[in-house]
């Protein structure tokens, strides 16, 4: 370090250095305890809408599944609610009963994860 | 980082920040304006803190860009700080001819833009190497170099050919 590096390092240290109010300081964690809550809360009613998206496509998988054990005609079942069967429902295919298996495995995974993880959550505030 | 409470948060990080912006705008209601907003940026990004680097230095650069920004949207520059500092170092113990020469220097960081009067700062004051000082500012090791060095011959060039007065 030469001489005006000297000159210029003494000159940053000599500076008084400034301290926050403490008025500041306490506006500031009524603040920060505002926000963190804030965002907890927006996090858990996020989670809460995806839980209930897939519950909703979950259990509709699995009532499919359940018709498909039973052996449910569903052709038939629209016919009798008086609704033109769509054309999916006369063309199950075994490729597409998998794909509902999937989705009902995918959804209780999500379902187990997401709870999972709020139960962590939870036990880390406490 | 979920764990970290409001209250370590300002207990920890709130008086590095407020002496950091005080160094760079004049006014004690500015540099709280910007500790604030500062402060409030951590508190709704701090579960996004990935942990990349220390949470000091991930609160530098928030302060950092956030100083920029402030000093930017109102039109205040650095010039506006030497009032203060010229009186602190007037007043102290130094003989006459290092008074001159932070009176120099006074001038010289004057003139400098908001930008690198943090990065100079960062550097000297608060110590930082090269590569946290380009996780600061988001720019790369040689960039911050060269910037540095640009300044300090700035400034060495003022304290050999002395204050303009």
């Amino acid at each position: 370090m030469d001489q005006n590096d000297k000159i210029i390092a003494d000159y940053f240290d000599q500076l008084p250095e400034a301290k926050p109010s403490r008025e500041l300081q306490e506006r500031l964690v009524r603040l920060g305890e505002q926000t963190i809550a804030e965002r907890a809360e927006l996090r858990q009613s996020r989670s809460g809408i995806w839980i209930g998206i897939a519950s909703t496509v979950g259990l509709c998988c699995i009532a499919m599944l359940i018709f498909r054990y039973f052996g449910v005609d569903l052709s038939a079942m629209w016919s009798a609610m008086k609704i033109e069967s769509p054309t999916t429902v006369s063309m199950m295919t075994s490729e597409l009963w998998a794909w509902f298996a999937l989705g009902a495995l995918a959804t209780a995974m999500l379902i187990g994860y997401t709870l999972l993880t709020r139960r962590l959550h939870s036990d880390s505030r406490q | 980082m979920n764990e970290l409470s409001a209250q370590q948060i300002v207990d920890n990080h709130s008086a590095q920040v407020f002496a950091l912006v005080s160094r760079i705008v004049s006014r004690r209601e500015d540099a709280e304006e910007i500790t604030q907003d500062v402060l409030l940026k951590v508190f709704r990004s701090i579960d996004k803190f990935r942990g990349d680097s220390s949470i000091s230095t991930w609160i530098y650069r928030i302060a950092y860009n956030s100083a920029i920004s402030h000093c930017r949207k109102k039109g205040i520059k650095t010039t506006e700080l030497n009032e203060q500092t010229t009186l602190d170092s007037a007043d102290g113990e130094h003989n006459s001819e290092r008074e001159a020469q932070y009176i120099a220097l006074e001038q010289a960081i004057a003139t400098l833009g908001v930008e690198d009067a943090l990065l100079i700062n960062l550097f000297y004051y608060k110590k930082m190497s090269v590569e946290e000082l380009a996780k600061v500012t988001s720019q790369s090791q040689s960039n911050i170099k060269v910037r540095l060095h640009r300044i300090r011959t700035k400034l060495h060039n003022i304290l050999s050919n002395g204050p303009k007065r």
